[in-house]
């Protein structure tokens, strides 16, 4: 039992990472109808940020944790203005944005080992690495708050983007882009703005794991991955189906790394994934990812 | 002489030019290049019938590639089978899981369909990475026989480059075949309007089926080609970037067409050459060309040439009194 209980505080807290890379899969669905495949290595930078800001820099931990937001709603931003936008004026469809976004990870990836180099740095956590016994169970102080962090930051987004004036914006614009622009909507700076906070999303979970599995260049790639697992298996474009599905991958992956082994803990989170995609392909909740 | 007397005499010259190829230049890493190269334009082809035919995304082709090279070197280390049938066995083999992963996920569209690939092109190679014994897990299978026909043994780059030749010409003039049959028609009308195509009484899901079962045993044969050529395997070779480098080779050469996909498997591999000094930043610029073509070449490279000479070929635009003035004159 005590063993069980410890697998899945560990699941919540992977989950949880997964989830906050996942929502900002959604968000990025919702606004523009598109998937960037750069998310795992917003979530690389985003890692990368902190140690720079907090451990290189020596900034207090809050002003390194508001810089390294910002610098990532900014990249953000800046991806949307520089490559997606510039692409869907000139008529790209759905693959060349697929395929440009994977351009933009590897290039991100590669110049992330120019600047940092391909070996892994470690970041202290501010809540101590020591375990807190809870009732037979040891708890990693950062692991617990990974994940309170995770339903604040989803309650957040969830009243910014339904009671807020610039939230209700960002919304009509993701609807309905010419009657937003009719109603004197800056619809261009709504879908950056949307793209700024999913990589704020992404470089938050980033900034989150990096006391607990260190830093590296490769960090990204398979968060990336199952990060859009996670807002698939929930219901691609819904951000409470993305926190669902996160924890759901967190959880299957760790309890097959427990009691099966931790070799397979991937195949299995893909193959979960293609079973997802195949036989209940809308997720939780219904959208329009079928043909037909 | 008219247009298909000159394009069936510049391929005449182009063979005989490739065939005297090992002859001329003797250094084996070029060589090694050019064959790869050659592998490269087969898997590439038969990633164009389904993304530059069928319009159909895909990003498991080192999936395929995988199979193929797997199940070529096992068979033909664990049995007596002589390797051009093990090399068939790697190709029919990935052509057949194909359209198993295929007749599920061809109803799902652009991204979905991407990960439902990556998704599977990631499963054989973590279960490549995790097959114990029988798959060497991470160090790979070593010593992989070499290929030999009619008591001829292709040991060397320069021989085992004439295999690879003779193959790309044969599959090339399949996939030519194929795109003009009938059946290459429907890809087409799938690609560009599946509702119109449905409507006229294609069976649209099946003939996306064909397409990813037609890709799968070019990417398997590929793969086969590769493992004999190399004489070792590792699941490294088979990774996600691996898909994403073939699918950038096809759009950079342009899709849908004959020469885009040789173009573009040249082009990058030369380039990989060029920038190897550079080291990390290789890979950073390799990165930036993709989303460099996205922007300014979305129809690659044959479709910019194509689109260029079409307007060379076209009369200048004139205005009503110009053409009225020439008229009046002849």
């Amino acid at each position: 039992m005590q063993f069980f209980i410890q697998l899945a505080a560990g699941g919540l807290m992977v989950g949880a990472i997964y989830a906050l890379v996942g929502m900002g899969y959604s968000l990025i669905y919702r606004a523009s109808g598109l998937l960037t495949f750069a998310q795992g290595e917003y979530f690389m930078l985003g890692a990368f940020g902190i140690y720079t800001f907090f451990v290189l820099f020596d900034l207090p931990y809050p002003i390194a944790v508001i810089a390294v937001l910002l610098t990532m709603v900014g990249v953000g931003f800046a991806s949307e203005k520089l490559l997606i936008g510039p692409l869907l004026r000139r008529g790209a469809g759905p693959i060349h944005i697929v395929i440009a976004t994977i351009g933009l990870s590897i290039f991100l990836l590669n110049t992330a080992m120019m600047i940092w180099g391909s070996q892994g740095f470690h970041v202290p956590s501010t809540l101590g690495d020591m375990p807190v016994r809870i009732a037979d169970v040891y708890l990693v102080p950062q692991n617990m708050a990974i994940v309170v962090i995770m339903f604040a930051l989803m309650i957040a987004l969830h009243i910014f983007m339904n009671k807020s004036r610039l939230g209700t914006t960002l919304r009509a614009a993701a609807q309905d882009k010419m009657a937003a622009a009719a109603l004197g909507i800056n619809v261009s700076l709504a879908v950056g703005l949307t793209w700024g906070i999913a990589v704020g999303l992404a470089g938050a979970a980033g900034l989150l794991i990096a006391p607990i599995y260190g830093v590296s260049a490769h960090m990204g790639l398979l968060v990336g991955l199952k990060g859009f697992a996670a807002a698939v298996i929930g219901g691609y474009g819904s951000i409470y189906g993305a926190v669902v599905g996160g924890l759901l991958v967190g959880l299957v992956e760790t309890f097959t790394s427990g009691y099966i082994d931790s070799t397979m803990k991937d195949v299995i989170v893909f193959a979960f994934l293609l079973a997802v995609l195949f036989f209940k392909p809308t997720g939780l909740l219904a959208n329009d990812m079928l043909e037909d | 002489m008219d247009t298909k007397n000159r394009t069936r005499l510049f391929m005449v010259a182009l063979i005989a030019a490739l065939c005297a190829f090992p002859m001329v230049v003797t250094n084996s890493y070029i060589l090694l290049i050019a064959t790869l190269i050659g592998i490269y334009i087969i898997v590439n082809s038969g990633l164009d019938i389904v993304y530059g035919y069928s319009g159909q995304i895909t990003l498991g082709q080192a999936g395929f590639y995988a199979i193929g090279a797997y199940t070529s070197a096992l068979l033909s280390m664990h049995t007596g089978l002589p390797v051009i049938l093990c090399m068939i066995c790697g190709g029919l083999l990935a052509s057949f899981l194909g359209m198993l992963i295929a007749i599920p996920s061809v109803k799902l569209v652009h991204h979905f369909l991407a990960m439902v690939t990556i998704g599977f092109g990631e499963i054989v190679r973590l279960l490549a990475l995790n097959g114990g014994e029988l798959t060497g897990a991470a160090d790979g299978i070593p010593f992989i026989p070499k290929l030999s026909l009619f008591g001829f043994t292709f040991d060397t780059t320069g021989r085992y480059f004439y295999v690879v030749l003779g193959a790309v010409i044969i599959m090339l003039i399949l996939k030519q075949n194929l795109v003009r049959s009938r059946i290459g028609r429907a890809f087409r009308s799938v690609r560009d309007n599946a509702d119109a195509a449905a409507a006229f009484g294609l069976n649209v899901r099946r003939l996306k089926v064909t397409a990813f079962t037609v890709e799968g045993f070019y990417g398997g044969l590929g793969g086969a080609l590769y493992a004999h050529l190399v004489g070792f395997i590792s699941p490294e070779t088979f990774t996600l970037q691996q898909s994403v480098l073939f699918l950038t080779m096809v759009l950079l050469g342009g899709s849908g067409n004959l020469w885009g996909p040789i173009i573009g498997s040249v082009l990058i591999s030369i380039m990989f050459e060029v920038l190897q000094p550079l080291g990390q930043a290789q890979m950073a610029i390799y990165g930036a060309i993709i989303m460099g073509v996205m922007l300014f070449m979305p129809h690659g490279i044959w479709g910019a040439v194509s689109t260029q000479a079409a307007r060379v070929g076209r009369r200048a635009p004139m205005t009503e009194a110009e053409a009225l003035d020439t008229k009046g004159r002849s």
